[in-house]
């Protein structure tokens, strides 16, 4: 029996700076009967200071989490890397801590947004309706650490009047990186762009992803390079579709 | 430094390390033998690296052997080594019908002869089937400059020394490592990519390579 | 050499990798090479089991490295007992003199030198190059980044970073002719030119793939044949081996050959295996006089025991850097060392130090393509992470430290974590405008040089969710 409760772990990114990702998050999974609760006392995962190299500043921040979402059943982020810095990495980083339990069981019990959709609840198939061409890109964390491949694809397909069109390489990094999209703002840069143009040879209106981070990345460099491309969480593609959130921002 | 000393250092930091056992069981390589029987196999491999093989029967070897030197352009002029001794009526033949200059070196003239013949002639210890390659081992019958230097090179293979694939060839490198210097292993023509990705044959070895495979 | 790859990579690899990106025609060529090297190496697995046969090249190299004194001792006491001469070099230095004082020895003018990675590391060629004795490179592509007096940019492809035209003028400049920009003339006027070296070079210079512990053997893995000639024509070859490359015998290597080449060019097999066995034989025809073979430790053993052993488990098939998205923007170059892409940017660090190379674990946005990629499973994003760790821990950065103390101390907890968003929304107005941030103070402006940045919500997530 899938779990009718999650705790939503918003990431800091969404939080802050795209909140309607977060409610699209939120109108979705209770479209699909799921009860959603928002721990307040979380904050970030901590991995801008785990993948620069400082530990301990990344355990401080990690642990907030592991205590918001203690009582948790299941938790649920629209986050692929967010999802990932928990699952793969909190063991690690709390290895020989008296927080390794809780790492544990917390890693244990989180998922990413369209993995907990498809692979927890069994949902593998969403009807709606949107209007466009789309093309997915596949965020590394989510890829590689979480192995997602189908899931956020598989959703898209069951939308009516959507088109999904693949570029070139789809797993090749945006060069978003966290941390290392301000460390080497350049080649950041380059990586967007090659990632920008392989997108738009497809063709396609939106580019897809299911990272906000990425997003952030892509888009800034969208809007300063006056690209028709538009970015998109693929909680808020979905949720629109599904005419659970409003058309535009 | 000393070898004692430079292990030494090596065991030092490696005494805290567990074992790791070698593999019991290995997959099926890029290079093993499927089922296909090694004389069908065999051509199809090496023709994906640039070189060419047919089978033929021993009473036809001359007339193949004079139809390899006819279909290039290139000289005729062809050094050829004493382990095809055991095919010498056949290839003297086949020699003479395609009109070829044969030079059989003495062993301190080999390298000036391989050096400016248009073909080299060899026979080959094994033919490797899942990759088309050729093990040749230099020794007394078998200069290195002959399969090297001349820009064709051509090989009379008996099909009995054709093995199913790469793990078969190593059984025989570990027994030839007092017997032989430097065994190699020729799969195809000499090849590069290093000019925008551009196959370009026989930068170095030889650009051609037939193999004869004898019935 | 111009470059030589220590004051290089003492510079930031930021500067280095702007550089590099001011070429523009850089991202293509180098995309196009190793797209299709990628796509081969996939299209080669495709069929097989893949992760079995990574899990056994994996086991291969974790074993060998694990008890690499054992199998050192037993390859040194086979080849020596065949005639070939072991010489343990502890540093570079000690390798460069044990080859400078063989040439001198054999009044060497001339040497022929196949693709060797070691001998760059321990810029051989220079040391010999400063005694007076010509060294050409015979690897097509090490010659092309020979002339052009740069390192190689690729394990496997030293000249990737260069265009078809660039080469012609390259051969043309140096030979004093012309020559058309066509790969099938440029390459048969190197052969002609290269032939002549090969015959009269009086010492021939080789890397190692693979040392065979049993029988004390090297196999050498080239297409061209180079690999072939100059262990075969001059009367002295000497092989530069770093002290991993160790198999425990032939077995072994009918694993590792094929996941090399597979994984470096989609091929089953090189050209040529070349396995050299010692000098020549009384009864041979031809070969060499002398054999030679250098182990290398130059900072490996250090690696040994720590976290960071897999990494020499590195077959250097040159996968990770044809995946490596930053690679692909940078090339080789950019990480002003012998080995780019991720497995430099790990490798170099632990060899030359990280007061010298420190900041080359940040050369990657942590995507982990290369480690999925790894033929023999080296966790290189993993470690990547694991040397920045390192490294914050060993440079202690003073205004990063605080910045991530400041940070933590605020974020750990909500109404601090709040109280900085509220912070930035009332700060940020001034710089809003059209919904977006186009310019930024530092250090944000390292984010808003390039691109737009989007501004904190007016309203957050946590505030909506607050009026539900």
């Amino acid at each position: 029996m899938p779990p009718r409760r999650a705790s939503l772990f918003v990431t800091c990114l969404v939080d802050l700076l795209y909140p309607e990702v977060g409610e699209a998050s939120v109108a979705l999974l209770e479209d699909l009967g799921v009860e959603v609760d928002f721990p307040e006392a979380q904050t970030c995962c901590g991995q801008p200071a785990f993948n620069s190299g400082f530990e301990e500043d990344a355990r401080r921040v990690a642990s907030g989490l592991l205590d918001a979402m203690e009582s948790a059943e299941a938790v649920v982020s629209p986050s692929g890397s967010c999802t990932a810095m928990v699952r793969s990495h909190y063991v690690h980083l709390f290895h020989g801590t008296k927080d390794e339990r809780r790492a544990e069981a917390l890693a244990a019990k989180t998922f990413e947004l369209t993995e907990f959709v498809v692979d927890v609840l069994g949902v593998d198939h969403l009807p709606g309706r949107w209007e466009g061409r789309v093309t997915y890109h596949d965020s590394c964390h989510g890829l590689r650490e979480l192995g997602l491949t189908g899931q956020g694809r598989g959703l898209l397909a069951g939308i009516e009047g959507l088109e999904l069109v693949e570029m070139a390489r789809p797993e090749m990094c945006c060069g978003f990186g966290g941390t290392f999209s301000v460390r080497l703002p350049e080649v950041a840069t380059a990586m967007a762009d090659d990632k920008i143009a392989q997108s738009e040879e497809t063709g396609a209106d939106v580019i897809v992803s299911g990272d906000s981070g990425c997003l952030m990345h892509l888009a800034g460099r969208l809007s300063r390079t006056r690209s028709r491309l538009r970015p998109m969480h693929v909680a808020t593609l979905l949720a629109r579709a599904r005419g659970l959130a409003p058309a535009s921002r | 430094m000393e070898r004692a000393a430079f292990l030494e250092r090596v065991r030092e930091r490696l005494s805290g390390v567990g074992g790791f056992d070698l593999p019991s069981v290995v997959p099926l390589t890029p290079a093993s033998g499927n089922g296909l029987p090694p004389v069908e196999r065999f051509p199809i491999e090496l023709a994906k690296s640039g070189g060419l093989a047919r089978v033929v029967p021993r009473a036809r070897l001359a007339e193949a052997v004079a139809e390899v030197l006819g279909e290039l352009p290139s000289g005729r002029r062809v050094v050829v080594a004493a382990d095809v001794e055991p095919y010498r009526a056949e290839v003297d033949a086949g020699l003479e019908a395609a009109a070829a200059e044969v030079v059989r070196p003495p062993r301190e003239e080999w390298r000036a002869e391989a050096a400016t013949a248009d073909w080299g002639l060899t026979s080959a210890r094994l033919g490797v089937a899942s990759t088309g390659s050729l093990l040749i081992v230099p020794g007394p019958e078998t200069p290195r400059v002959a399969s090297l230097l001349p820009p064709a090179h051509l090989v009379i293979l008996p099909v009995e020394h054709l093995v199913p694939g790469l793990e078969q060839v190593m059984p025989v490198l570990t027994s030839l490592a007092d017997a032989s210097s430097a065994p190699v292993l020729i799969t195809g023509a000499s090849r590069t990519s290093d000019i925008e990705m551009t196959t370009v044959m026989g930068v170095h070895g030889p650009k051609v390579l037939r193999v004869l495979l004898v019935e | 050499m111009a470059m030589t790859p220590d004051a290089a990579v003492r510079k930031r690899f930021e500067d280095r990798a702007d550089v590099q990106l001011r070429k523009r025609h850089l991202p293509l060529i180098i995309g196009r090479a190793t797209d299709t090297r990628e796509a081969r190496r996939r299209d080669i697995f495709a069929e097989l089991d893949l992760p079995g046969l990574r899990n056994a090249a994996e086991a291969v190299r974790a074993h060998t490295v694990a008890n690499l004194h054992t199998y050192l001792d037993r390859f040194a006491e086979r080849a020596e007992a065949r005639g070939t001469k072991v010489f343990f070099a502890a540093t570079a230095e000690e390798a460069v003199s044990y080859v400078r004082t063989l040439a001198a020895k054999r009044g060497a003018r001339l040497i022929a030198k196949a693709k060797s990675m070691a001998s760059e590391e321990i810029h051989l060629s220079p040391a010999l190059e400063a005694d007076g004795i010509e060294v050409v490179e015979t690897d097509l592509g090490e010659y092309i980044v020979q002339l052009a007096k740069e390192p190689p940019s690729h394990i496997i492809a030293p000249a990737v970073h260069k265009s078809r035209t660039e080469i012609a003028r390259l051969l043309a400049a140096h030979h004093g002719r012309s020559l058309p920009d066509d790969p099938e003339v440029l390459t048969a006027f190197a052969r002609e030119v290269l032939r002549r070296t090969f015959l009269e070079a009086d010492i021939g210079i080789s890397g190692v793939n693979f040392g065979v512990a049993e029988t004390g053997s090297l196999a050498l893995v080239t297409n061209e044949g180079n690999g072939r000639m100059v262990t075969s024509l001059p009367p002295v070859h000497v092989a530069i081996m770093g002290m991993e490359r160790i198999v425990p015998s032939f077995e072994e290597l009918s694993l590792l050959l094929p996941m090399l080449v597979a994984s470096a060019t989609g091929r089953p097999v090189s050209t040529y295996f070349s396995f050299i066995n010692g000098p020549r034989l009384p009864d041979e025809v031809d070969g060499p006089e002398e054999v030679h073979v250098v182990v290398l430790d130059n900072g490996r053993s250090k690696i040994l025991g720590t976290e960071y052993q897999s990494i020499l488990h590195c077959i250097r098939c040159g996968a990770c850097q044809n995946v490596c998205p930053v690679y692909r923007q940078v090339g080789g170059h950019g990480y002003g060392a012998v080995y780019g892409g991720p497995i430099g940017a790990v490798l170099t660090p632990l060899l030359v130090g990280f007061e010298k190379a420190g900041d080359l674990p940040h050369a990657s946005s942590l995507c982990g393509a290369c480690t999925e990629v790894c033929p023999v499973k080296i966790p290189l994003h993993e470690q990547l992470l694991a040397l920045r760790r390192d490294v914050a821990r060993e440079q202690k950065p003073v205004v990063e430290g605080l910045a991530f103390r400041a940070w933590s101390t605020a974020w750990r907890r909500p109404w601090g974590y709040r109280l900085l968003a509220r912070l930035a929304r009332a700060g940020q107005g001034m710089f809003v405008r059209g919904g977006r941030i186009r310019k930024a103070p530092p250090p944000l402006s390292r984010w808003t040089n390039r691109r737009d940045l989007p501004p904190v919500a007016r309203r957050t997530f946590r505030e909506r969710w607050k009026d539900r």
